[in-house]
């Protein structure tokens, strides 16, 4: 199965990103084996990471403090908990909290008993704290009540989780928020950037999470025990899999997608490259036919376990096991044997619907590491875009013409086209979706209304001379230099672009959502709205002690079994 | 108090739309200021100075290859003086009466590391040299009269850049902050029911 690397694989032409950035393709992604949390514990599968917990300094109830440290590409990093009790109104999964029941911190190498304190007067604080250089990531967390407290007495009686429960919840804390960055006076990312185990995005936000999850297990574990100290069990290696960690999020993700262009693109592209490469594989051999056919059973078996109270996604998912029988039906074996596997199913599965197809791509990719884990080391920003200045006004006139014929063709005379507008609100900065014609505020929204000003640069360039500089017609309309920048990048960057009106009155910001939590390699979508989501980060992968095993990263899609 | 880079440069890029400035002019007066607060320069300074500074100017007028700005507000002007002298349309920039001459050497720096160029600066006290990486000269002072060229080659200071962030006054900050203020919209109990997401309560 290995192949060389010397040279570049080859490729079959790259999805259009006309197909592949429509919000109705991006909310139907799925986790892959390119996504963030894939590629870091593959690292410290690599690496055979080894976790200690130097300070565990929690009480009965499960309260007080805890340090994880691992150590990773030549560095380490230690995980800062803080477990606290948090009144019942306060908790709530909203940015405009102000109390969880427990609190992190991600530390660049091991904190002194100083910087223990000095953090615990902060962190429990989350965004009411400041925080120094030393710091990398931020999060809080809450109990997921009920079951949490299922779980502690069930170990505490000698038994493990209710295997039904356990497939309902899933996660015994749900993180509300993980910042990394610089945000509050923490480290900047040039502080990591350059360290081969960080380069990636979000890999320190993704290990932040990965122990906290390991954090949450200790947790139950040591209060079950407390309360029952000759008779209490710990979680089982299999409950340990199972439990994940949560995550409410919100519309915060939403603006970074449009903010951070070149990102998103080199995202895209590697997504897209990797598919590329897979579908030129001309003969897939025996052992890897064998595993995509399990691996079409291993989806199948999870789309079954994966239920949601939303009617849309409950719908969708309906949908999906229905396209999926035929998947099975029609990827065996034999069908697979016959030359170009990957190209013909890919083809095929445009009469499924976007759900299937694109659990599709992330599906072919999975057997095919040698062919396309290399490109995960493209999967970070790289230089911002810059603007050309010295370009003609009829080039940038044909590069809009060539990148945004989809926001060209949208009629803001049709006032559904301009029904929302995106801002922060006061409150803790929480951002918003406002409806324009209902709500004050819409004089102050945020610049995500890149449709219509491209609408308004193509206005302009329309009337301006085709063989004046964009230097000279700038400085006649400063207003178009955000989007004039964002065009021009499109030359290099053609999967940088949200192709839809996000002001528009049919804009689900939930596929947003869905689409970067399923770079980060989120399963378990749980949409409560059209606004925010539920997830399950972590589900079936490796623990602490799980990691430098064989199977270390075969979780994709788990499936959780009946008798943990 | 203490700020990381990233802070500096996104709380200016709002303040700067929160003065009324057009957005991609924020986004360069953020990056300008991250610059500077990467080389040790006082970035809050800079930022403050130019969004508090009057409205004033009425925009560049070329002739014979030399771009002239009266009453240089440099958020406004500066980025459009950099293009023309990267453009070619102008071999000389002046800037008089420049409100905020130290970011105006923010986004020179900026433009000289992504464009690979050099600077030339020179006012009534003095001259420097901006490269991609740092400064080398006596700085201008607010009001000042400048005369900004390109250089025939990049010229690197050798300055390295600063991490852990940056020390910023208490005054500017609180004066940049609250230009940034300027986006944040009230709270109403629709925008608080139906306008964000994740629920109040939950105990599943």
């Amino acid at each position: 199965m290995a192949r060389a690397q010397t040279r570049t694989p080859p490729e079959a032409p790259l999805r259009h990103p006309d197909q592949v950035m429509r919000l109705d393709r991006m909310g139907a992604a799925f986790p892959h084996r390119l996504s963030f949390m894939r590629t870091l514990l593959r690292r410290l599968n690599r690496e055979g990471a080894d976790v200690t917990r130097p300070v565990w300094e929690i009480d009965a109830e499960g309260y007080g403090r805890a340090v994880y440290s691992v150590a990773l590409g030549g560095d380490v990093y230690s995980l800062v908990a803080f477990s606290q009790p948090l009144a019942p109104e306060a908790r709530s999964d909203r940015v405009i909290a102000t109390a969880w029941d427990a609190s992190f911190a991600l530390f660049d190498g091991v904190p002194t008993p100083a910087d223990l304190d000095r953090l615990q007067a902060n962190v429990p604080k989350q965004e009411a704290g400041r925080y120094s250089a030393a710091e990398l990531s931020l999060s809080r967390a809450n109990r997921s009540v009920r079951f949490f407290e299922h779980v502690v007495a069930r170990l505490a009686s000698g038994q493990q989780p209710d295997p039904v429960m356990l497939r309902e919840v899933g996660y015994l804390m749900r993180t509300t928020a993980v910042y990394g960055n610089g945000k509050l006076g923490f480290a900047d990312r040039a502080r990591i950037a350059d360290r081969p185990a960080m380069r990636t995005s979000f890999h320190v936000e993704m290990l932040n999470v990965w122990l906290i999850r390991g954090f949450t297990h200790d947790l139950v574990d040591h209060i079950a025990k407390a309360r029952n100290p000759a008779g209490a069990v710990a979680l089982s290696a299999a409950s340990r899999r199972a439990l994940g960690i949560g995550n409410s999020t919100g519309l915060g993700l939403a603006p970074f997608l449009v903010t951070h262009l070149t990102l998103l693109n080199n995202w895209m592209a590697v997504r897209e490259t990797a598919l590329a490469r897979v579908r030129a594989v001309r003969q897939a051999d025996k052992a890897t036919i064998a595993r995509v056919v399990g691996l079409i059973d291993r989806a199948s078996r999870h789309l079954a376990q994966w239920q949601v109270a939303d009617q849309v996604q409950m719908d969708r998912i309906i949908r999906l096991r229905a396209d999926w029988r035929e998947v099975q039906a029609l990827a065996n074996a034999n069908w697979l044997a016959a030359p170009d596997p990957w190209e013909r199913l890919i083809a095929h599965s445009a009469r499924w619907s976007l759900e299937a197809q694109e659990l599709l791509v992330a599906l072919v990719l999975e057997p095919y590491g040698d062919l396309v884990d290399d490109l995960g080391d493209r999967l970070a920003a790289g230089p911002r875009p810059a603007l050309d200045p010295g370009m003609k006004v009829a080039d940038l006139r044909a590069l809009v013409a060539a990148h945004y014929g989809w926001a060209l063709a949208v009629d803001f005379s049709d006032a559904a086209q301009q029904h929302f507008f995106w801002y922060v609100s006061e409150a803790k900065l929480e951002p918003r979706l406002g409806r324009r014609h209902d709500e004050a505020g819409a004089e102050r929204e945020s610049p995500l209304d890149i449709a219509r000003r491209v609408q308004a640069l193509m206005g302009d360039l329309a009337a301006a001379k085709g063989g004046e500089s964009l230097a000279l017609f700038l400085m006649r309309h400063p207003e178009h230099r955000y989007v004039a920048r964002r065009a021009q990048a499109m030359a290099d960057h053609p999967y940088a672009e949200i192709r839809d009106n996000l002001l528009a009155a049919n804009c689900r910001p939930i596929d947003m959502l869905r689409f970067k939590l399923a770079f980060f390699g989120a399963s378990k979508f749980d949409p409560k709205s059209d606004l925010w989501t539920r997830i399950n980060m972590y589900q079936g992968a490796p623990g602490f002690a799980e990691i430098g095993q064989a199977d270390a990263d075969d979780w994709w899609l788990p499936v959780l079994g009946d008798a943990p | 108090m203490r700020l990381s880079l990233n802070e500096v440069e996104v709380t200016l890029k709002k303040a700067a739309m929160g003065a009324g400035y057009a957005t991609g002019l924020a986004e360069d007066t953020g990056r300008a200021c991250f610059w500077l607060a990467e080389r040790g320069l006082d970035a809050a300074r800079a930022g403050a100075a130019a969004l508090q500074s009057p409205a004033g100017g009425g925009g560049g007028e070329l002739g014979d290859g030399c771009l002239r700005f009266a009453a240089a507000r440099v958020v406004r002007d500066g980025p459009s003086a950099l293009d023309l002298l990267l453009s070619g349309d102008a071999s000389s920039v002046e800037l008089e009466a420049a409100d905020a001459p130290l970011l105006l050497v923010g986004l020179a720096g900026v433009a000289a590391a992504v464009h690979g160029v050099a600077w030339r600066l020179v006012h009534a006290a003095g001259a420097l040299v901006i490269g991609g990486d740092g400064v080398d000269g006596a700085m201008p002072k607010p009001g000042a009269m400048i005369r900004l060229t390109r250089l025939a080659e990049a010229t690197p200071t050798g300055i390295a850049p600063q991490t852990g962030g940056c020390e910023v006054g208490d005054a500017d900050w609180a004066a940049i902050t609250a230009l940034a203020a300027r986006l944040l919209v009230p709270e109403s109990d629709a925008s608080r029911q139906a306008g964000a997401g994740a629920g109040a309560i939950d105990n599943d």
